[in-house]
This record gives structure tokens, C-alpha cells and sequence, in this order.
């Protein structure tokens, strides 16, 4: 934070470029009232950057002057103040207005503003309700948004009515300035739809650039104003939380950059008029939410680059026809069909489907839609390696491959090596095989293939089984550039919110470690390949 | 001077403190003056506009935070944040001002959030009239503004 320093005029300021030189600037009275440092440097000659603070007119600067009377705290800057009252939740920071003059604007400095009618339950209220809400609210404060519904659908109305009248009056203090962020969280139904709406208005005039807006009444029913936010030409990224939206827009919400929707029913014709509406949307996401049965990802929106779809519902078959989409995100514990007839940008695809025959699936019928993939990530539960068919579609650009999967059969790993072959560019290759351990022993010894760009192999859930010890064996054999190959007795599993959560594995103990190396010493072609053994 | 992967630092009463570089780059305004020019790793860096007793402060809270931050075993979350509360608990008022301004020029972030956190603590849940008496703020309003202020915001009180 360094709002309160300026930069001082070139003659007070040391030039030399060689040698640093503090500047201290003296009052009549012999008070140091500023400070400046000056940092030069030969190699950034003339870059001279000068940093002054500036004492507040009255200030005394230190504490063996200052009387215990003193007021020490309102000769902070500003920047400190609201930091500080930010820290509140918005009826206390509100309250310190009534402090002094110099507190009175502080409140309305801050370029952020969220509104929680959880909050307000518990100061409002007094005495023995107070309690009871405080009670209520510790319980529910940290579990997840969705989880906390309940309490908020006992906010009596008088509480509604508060919270509306404080909402009103913080969006009036706030008029006429600028906002960058409004965020509220509120239990009013549809009842109160004419109020909602009008805060939207003001906020469209805000010049605001986030909004969020969670819903937490138990159906989630409120129709969203979303066209009303239309013209808010600087608004770039909306979150909206368990509302409803209508199946169709007149206009274009053409400063919209990133929309993240949860809990917003989108089967009525919602999802594709978003994409048509919303011409420059970089980044769409959704979760929790009930999806048309054909999904289908188009419209005119030529910026759209990535699209998340999470825990949603309803969907059987996924159409891409989109010429920018560069990612595409999508987690259901259902089978889906995939259908990419022109997507010429997609080059990173994170899928998680389960159903019998994924694996082979996905190789054979999507991947011949997607030349230009170059990052992959598949997670799947009930399929098995041995499905793969020997002759897999071609991944041309394929960079990055992660198949995590858990197979409900013995799985030879050996069975993954048509997929290495179908990605001849391949140099990161994540393997996860969690199931039932095949022991048995190979007839014949598996001859080395050809992976020549291959540089990290990692094989994750390792519990040092002859075949991941040959599977090993093989791509120290087969690839001559690799560089590490990595073997993990835990494992990461991929999550629906994709974010990664690591698992305990095997402990494997020294004499298992030994045997492992020496089994795998000198296989290596490549001789810059290093072999690490992780548990 | 100080030996390599040290830096001098000297407060505005002149006392020099021989620091751990991980320790003085905490600070983001010294890392910059660190990164930007090699004498300042050598030479003496001024601290101005804060006194050997604060500075002293700063250090000993960037010294268990550097460490934290560099081995987690040794100096673990818990502790660090037992640490924390015992540092701001300890503080008078105006070291915690000196503190906030000391560490808001010196932009040691994490000391900056943990001090506003104390402020802010120490205005939660009291009525105004305390506020001002824990903190001497004058109430300097005519009693037609406060009643303005007081109209505006009649939810707030």
C-alpha cells in the first residue's frame, strides 16, 4: 500500500545513480514532517524513484512528544482508515461516520460494498433474540452458502424490511461515486422484486465492475433482473447464486466478461440466449444448476475462450460448435455424448464422465474431432484399461495427458500403450490406475515402443506390483528424451470443482524401495532420465 | 557492515540493526531498494521516519515469519498465529500506530492486515461514545449534524 507516498520534484530528488541517498526534509521548527528516500541505480539510469510520505498537517511525530490525550488514530491516512473499517461488517462502519468530521467520509471511500442480511440478524436484534440468532448464525457461518439456506428463510419480515431500508440508504451514500465491487447476500423473496430491481438500476449507474448476488430463500425462485444489468457498461465479471433468469433477452450485455451462475436453472432456453446476449464473454461458468438435455456451446460470442460446466443435471449430450473456445471444463458422474463438429480452437479438455467403455469411447470417437488438443485430462470410475482399442484415433498436438482412473477389473497398464502411441507429441503423461492389482507375470516381455518426446511419466497410486514395475520398465525403454519419471504411492484425485485433493497410499517400507531399483536400474535409453520414488 | 545475506538497517535515532536478508525483504520496500541497487545490500539502508524501538518490533515480527515461512515444521501455523495475537496484545496504542505506519511505508503486508485487524477489532461491537473515549477521538460535530448523520443512517444506531 504506498497511495499515501508521492513523487517528489526532480530537485529534491538524488540523481547520481550511484550512490542511494536518503533525503530528510526539515520544518522550521526542527520536526521532521516528511520523509524521502531516493533509490538510484547505474543501471537504471534517470529511473529515479522517489518516495516521500506526507505527515498530516498537525502531526507530532513521535511518541515520547505525544500527550495521552492525543488523537492519534484520525491522523492516519485515509487509505489506513478504510482499510480498517473494511474490516467491519457494514452497519459498524457505517456507525463510525457518527465518530467525528474526519470519520464521516471514510465509509464511503471504499471502492468495495457487501451486504449480508445474516449480519444484520444478529446486531439488530436485541437481547434474548440476539442470542438466539448469534447461536444461529455461529452453526451455520462456516458451512457452505447453500447449506446456511434455512436459517436465512427465518428472517422475520420486519428483519427484511431493515435490511431493504439499509441497502437503500448505503446505495444513496454511495451515489454519484464510484464502485468497484457490490456484493449482497440476501433472504428477500419474490415478494420484494421491486426493490431489488431498482438497486439494480442504481448500480448499473455505479460505473461498477463485480457483482455478486446470492440468493438464500429456500426455492431460489426470484427472477434475476438480468437485462436491467445491461447497461452497466463496466461491469465485467457477475456471479449470481439460486435465482431464476428468463429464457430469452432483448439486447446484448456487451461489457460481460466472465459469468458464473450456481443454482440457476438454465433448461428453458437460458444457457443460449446467455451466449447470444453476452457478445464479449471471455469465461462462463456453470454449477449446481439443471441444463437442457442438448447442451449445445455456440453463438456469436467470438470471445468466449473457456467454458466450465460442474455437479449439473440433465444434460446427455454436449454439442461444441464454437470457433474461439480455447478450454472446456465438464464433470457429471453420468454418461454423456460428445459431439464436437467444429471446435478449431479447443486445445484443453478436462473430463470427467463415468460409464462402462469411457476410455476407448473418448479416444475413438471424440478425439478424432479435436486435432488441435494439447492438454487432456480424463477422470473416469468404472472403466477398464483392457477396452482400449488397439487402434486409437491420432492426438497430433497432445502435449499433456492425465487418465486417472479406477478400473473395476485387473487392469494391465501395459493396456494404456495404444493411447501413448495415438499422441506422438506427448510430453507430460499422468497415470492413475486404482483398482484391483494384477500380479501375474507377462508370457512374453513387452517390446519398447516409441515415445520420443516424452519427458515426465508419472505413475501415481504406485504400490510396486510386477506390472507397474514392468509398465515402468517400459517407458524407460521407450522413451529417449524422458528426463524424470516419477513414481507416487499416493495419488491425487480430481475434484468437481477441479481443484486437486491429495490421498495417502501405500507405505512401502526400504527393502520394497531397493528391490523397485534395482529392477529399474540401467533400463533407461535416455541418459538424462532420473527415476523418483515419492512414499 | 554486515556480512553477506545480511543488510543494516538504521532507524531515524540512529540505532543499526544487522538483519538476515529473508528477514529485511519481508518488506517489500527494502526488497525493491534491494533488488533495483546492490549497494543497498552492502551499505547501510535508512529507515526514516521510524525509531530504533519500533524498528526493533519490525524485525523481531518479520524474524518468526521469515523463519515460518522457510522451514513450516518448526515454526508451525499454530504458532505463528499464537505468535500474532501475543504481538498485537502487547502493543500500547501508539506503538500500534507507529506499527501501521512504519509497516503500511515499509508495505510488510502481512504485519499491515494483522494491525488493521486489531484497529478494527478494538471498534467492534462498541457503541460509538467508546469508540471515541478508547481512541480520544473529539467528537466535533454541531448537534445538527450528528442528527443529519443519524438521519441518514437510521439503521446503523
Amino acid at each position: 500500500m504506498l497511495k499515501s507516498f508521492h513523487i517528489l520534484d526532480g530537485t529534491e530528488v538524488c540523481c547520481s545513480g550511484c550512490k542511494p541517498l536518503p533525503l530528510l526534509i526539515l520544518a522550521g521548527t526542527g520536526v521532521v514532517i516528511g520523509i524521502g528516500l531516493a533509490i538510484t541505480s547505474s543501471g537504471l539510469w534517470g529511473k529515479t524513484v522517489a518516495l516521500v510520505e506526507k505527515y498530516r498537517k498537525h502531526s507530532i511525530l513521535e511518541g515520547a512528544f505525544v500527550d495521552k490525550q492525543e488523537d492519534r488514530i484520525s491522523l492516519l491516512s485515509d487509505d489506513l482508515l478504510s482499510d480498517i473499517i473494511s474490516r467491519l461488517d457494514v452497519i459498524e462502519a457505517v456507525r463510525t461516520r457518527i465518530l467525528s468530521r474526519r470519520w464521516k467520509n471514510i465509509f464511503q471511500s471504499r471502492s468495495k460494498l457487501h451486504l449480508d442480511c445474516s449480519t444484520f440478524g444478529s446486531i439488530i436484534l436485541s437481547g434474548r433474540r440476539k442470542n438466539i440468532f448469534q447461536y444461529m448464525f455461529k452453526l451455520h457461518s462456516d458451512r457452505r452458502t447453500f447449506e446456511s439456506i434455512q436459517h436465512y428463510d427465518k428472517c422475520s419480515r420486519p428483519h427484511k424490511l431493515r435490511f431493504i431500508k439499509a441497502v437503500d440508504q448505503c446505495l444513496q451514500l454511495f451515489s454519484g461515486q464510484s464502485m468497484s465491487y457490490f456484493g449482497l447476500k440476501c433472504c428477500l423473496g419474490e415478494e420484494f422484486a421491486s426493490n431489488f430491481n431498482r438497486w439494480m438500476q442504481s448500480i448499473a449507474t455505479f460505473g461498477i465492475q463485480e457483482l455478486e448476488i446470492k440468493f438464500c430463500v429456500p426455492d431460489g425462485f426470484h427472477l434475476f433482473p438480468f437485462q436491467l444489468l445491461f447497461e452497466a457498461a463496466s461491469l465485467k465479471y457477475l456471479y449470481l447464486v439460486n435465482c431464476t433468469l428468463q429464457p430469452s433477452f432483448i439486447g446484448q450485455f456487451k461489457s460481460l466478461q466472465v459469468l458464473i451462475l450456481s443454482k440457476v436453472s438454465l433448461h428453458r432456453g437460458e444457457f443460449t440466449s446467455i451466449l447470444s446476449s453476452c457478445v464479449n464473454l471471455e469465461r462462463f461458468t456453470v454449477c449446481h444448476s439443471n441444463l437442457p438435455p442438448k447442451l449445445c456451446i455456440s453463438g456469436p460470442c467470438l470471445q468466449l475462450r473457456s467454458v466450465r460446466i460442474w455437479s449439473c443435471y440433465g444434460v446427455e449430450e454436449i454439442e461444441i460448435r464454437h470457433g474461439s473456445l480455447s478450454a472446456f471444463h465438464y464433470y457429471t458422474d453420468r454418461m454423456v455424448r460428445y459431439l464436437l463438429p467444429f471446435a478449431p480452437k479447443l486445445d484443453r479438455l478436462f473430463i470427467n464422465f463415468n460409464a462402462r467403455g469411457t476410455v476407448p469411447y473418448f479416444f475413438r470417437e471424440v478425439a478424432k474431432d479435436c486435432g488441435r488438443l494439447t492438454k487432456l485430462l480424463i477422470q473416469t470410475k468404472t472403466d477398464t484399461l483392457p477396452y482400449i482399442p488397439v487402434k486409437a484415433n491420432t492426438f497430433s498436438s497432445l502435449r499433456i495427458l492425465y487418465l486417472l482412473t479406477v478400473p473395476d477389473t485387473k487392469a494391465d497398464l501395459l493396456g494404456v500403450r495404444p493411447i501413448l502411441a495415438a499422441c506422438p507429441l506427448l510430453e507430460f503423461f499422468r497415470l492413475l490406475v486404482r483398482g484391483p492389482v494384477g500380479n501375474e507375470p507377462r508370457d512374453v516381455k513387452c517390446s519398447p515402443g516409441y515415445h520420443a518426446h516424452l519427458k515426465e511419466m508419472q505413475l501415481q497410486g504406485f504400490r510396486g506390483t510386477r506390472n507397474e514395475i514392468e509398465f515402468a520398465s517400459y517407458i524407460l525403454r521407450s522413451a529417449s528424451a524422458l528426463r524424470c519419471l516419477r513414481l507416487f504411492t499416493s495419488y491425487r484425485s480430481f475434484h468437481s470443482d477441479f481443484s486437486w485433493t491429495e490421498e495417502e497410499g501405500y507405505v512401502m517400507d526400504d527393502v520394497e524401495r531397493l528391490l523397485i531399483y534395482i529392477k529399474l536400474k540401467g533400463q533407461a535409453i535416455s541418459t538424462s532420465a532420473t527415476v523418483i520414488l515419492c512414499g | 557492515m554486515a556480512s553477506k545475506g545480511n543488510l543494516t538497517l538504521k532507524s531515524c535515532n540512529g540505532k543499526e540493526f544487522i538483519v538476515e536478508e529473508k528477514v529485511a525483504v519481508m518488506s517489500t520496500t527494502i526488497k525493491n531498494m534491494v533488488d533495483v541497487d546492490d549497494s543497498f545490500a552492502q551499505g547501510v539502508i535508512p529507515i526514516i521516519g521510524v525509531d530504533g524501538k519500533i524498528l526493533a518490533k519490525l524485525i523481531e515480527y518479520c524474524k518468526e515469519h521469515a523463519e515460518a515461512d522457510e522451514d513450516e515444521e518448526v515454526k508451525s501455523e499454530e504458532y505463528l498465529k499464537k505468535f500474532d495475537e501475543k504481538f498485537v496484545d502487547e502493543l500500547n496504542l501508539n506503538d500500534l500506530y507507529d506499527l501501521l505506519k512504519a509497516s503500511n511505508y515499509l508495505e510488510i503486508t502481512k504485519l499491515l492486515n494483522l494491525l488493521c485487524q486489531k484497529v478494527a477489532s478494538m471498534i467492534k461491537g462498541k457503541k460509538p461514545e467508546e469508540i471515541r473515549r478508547i481512541f480520544n477521538i473529539k467528537n466535533d460535530f454541531t448537534p445538527e449534524e450528528e442528527e443529519e448523520i443519524n438521519r441518514q443512517n437510521p439503521w446503523a444506531f
